[in-house]
């Protein structure tokens, strides 16, 4: 009867325990619980950082250079597919690597996807001295550096895009003067016909048709020039392989020569067919509805003060094409 | 006058016995069992913290000649960090690692400790046995005081 009893009491005494034993249980569970999904959070955290970096690109494409050739700004575009913020800019130069400043500290430095930014450097950055060895390196807010290319160098204040100058398409000592450039048709033996001269753009004959050219340089070197008969005007057609070239048609007939005094501006015509022949080049009719880049091709030699003679060559992408109607 | 009976009593001392053995009888074994709990959730947390501590090295002066070197690391993780020791080796493999710790003052870091996005600056005043030589190749490792790190090659 006693020991009944007390076996009857510890009924409860179990329910007590059992409910330790199940809130220790559930209290240690939920903590393990919910650590483990904080680990999970963290790790999906690091991971989209990882991503978002991966998308990172950015190259320096511009270095804008004062008149003592400081650096004054910086251009740079983000090439890749994400919103970047650019950082820090380091200079490295003989060697050794310096961080110039944070330009996200002084002015707006969040670059969008295909956008560029331009980074002036603050006043109180002591002057960036550059030379050929110096290296810019602009790194983001997510450790992403630019990539090593060259960037353009520009001096001076920088000018909006505007009408180039195509007298500039020269390497050498004889200067193109772009917008002179004329056709003329001509007679059997080479002689100009009655008509005009006409703008050598767009060829409007009636095919096959003997033409001569007319082109305006000037000798922008330190020395007086003359060109031979090998110099020529070559058009290539855009439509097939044609090449036709069209000879000089020199002052001095006899050496079929022109000579080209120093800041002198010349007229050159070609009209031959070849540098020794008296026929002049004819446009076939497979020219008919094409369009052709021009090249001109000089030859001759330099008189120098010493009045001894140094061999010359130039080449010359007329940049624009012609078009023959026919 | 005899006292019948004590039952009405027993079962209560009874009942405050085995609860007083058992509570006694638990106490280890509730501490055994949140501590390991406990162990495990700082483990999971530490992890946590862990995986969204990354740091990178962007750029590092170290040149020829020159007994010093300042490394600059910037965090890009979610955590505030603070870096610990720097080693530096040949890249080769051949010669010794050098460490250099904040705690024997052997480097030094500025800020303390930085913010997600920001930049740490490590200057390595003396760089002690290590001298570096023109057009070598050496190895940086930069580690946070949680032990995570990155690694750089620089050619002096």
């Amino acid at each position: 009867m006693y020991f009944g009893k007390i076996r009857h009491a510890r009924t409860g005494i179990s329910t007590i325990a059992a409910m330790f034993m199940l809130l220790l249980m559930f209290t240690a569970f939920t903590g393990i619980l919910v650590a483990f999904l904080n680990y999970n959070l963290s790790a999906k955290e690091q991971m989209d950082i990882e991503h978002e970096r991966a998308q990172e690109k950015i190259v320096l494409t511009r270095i804008e250079l004062d008149n003592e050739s400081n650096i004054s700004n910086v251009v740079i575009n983000n090439t890749g597919s994400i919103d970047v913020r650019i950082r820090a800019l380091y200079e490295i130069a003989n060697g050794e690597t310096k961080l110039l400043f944070d330009p996200s500290s002084y002015d707006e430095a969040n670059i969008g996807p295909t956008e560029s930014l331009i980074i002036d450097i603050p006043s109180d950055i002591p002057e960036i001295q550059f030379d050929n060895q110096t290296i810019i390196v602009a790194a983001t807010e997510r450790g992403t550096k630019t990539l090593d290319s060259l960037p353009e160098l520009v001096y001076g204040q920088v000018e909006p895009p505007s009408d180039y100058d195509p007298t500039k398409l020269y390497i050498g000592p004889l200067m193109l003067k772009f917008d002179d450039f004329f056709y003329h048709t001509t007679r059997g033996d080479g002689t100009l016909d009655d008509s005009d001269w006409k703008p050598g753009w767009i060829v409007d004959e009636k095919l096959p048709v003997k033409l001569a050219w007319k082109i305006t340089v000037m000798n922008i070197d330190n020395r007086n020039l003359t060109i031979t008969r090998f110099s020529s005007f070559n058009i290539v057609s855009t439509n097939s392989p044609n090449v036709r070239s069209w000879y000089i048609n020199s002052t001095d007939h006899i050496n079929r020569e022109q000579f080209l005094q120093i800041n002198q501006t010349e007229s050159i015509t070609y009209i031959w067919d070849g540098p020794f022949s008296d026929d002049p080049q004819t446009v076939s009719s497979t020219y008919k509805g094409s369009t052709c880049m021009v090249f001109l091709t000089f030859f001759g030699f330099f008189h120098e003060t010493d009045e001894t003679e140094t061999p010359y060559a130039q080449t010359i992408p007329f940049e624009a094409s012609i078009t023959v109607v026919g | 006058m005899r006292i019948r009976s004590n039952e009405a009593i027993s079962p209560i001392f009874a009942t405050l016995i085995i609860l007083a053995v058992i509570t006694v009888l638990f106490i280890p074994v509730f501490i055994w069992a949140t501590g390991m709990s406990s162990e495990t959730e700082d483990s999971w947390q530490l992890s946590g913290v862990i995986a969204t501590e990354r740091i990178v090295i962007e750029e590092v002066n170290l040149q020829a000649d020159i007994n010093n070197c300042t490394i600059y690391v910037r965090n890009i993780g979610k955590t505030t960090v603070s870096v610990d020791n720097v080693f530096i080796s040949l890249s080769d493999g051949t010669g010794s690692l050098h460490v250099y710790k904040k705690s024997d003052t052997s480097l030094t870091t500025s800020p303390n400790s930085v913010i997600q996005g920001d930049l740490i600056t490590v200057t390595i005043p003396d760089l002690d046995l290590l001298s570096p030589t023109l057009n070598q190749t050496y190895t940086l490792k930069v580690f946070t005081d949680r032990g995570v790190g990155d690694t750089y090659q620089v050619v002096t």
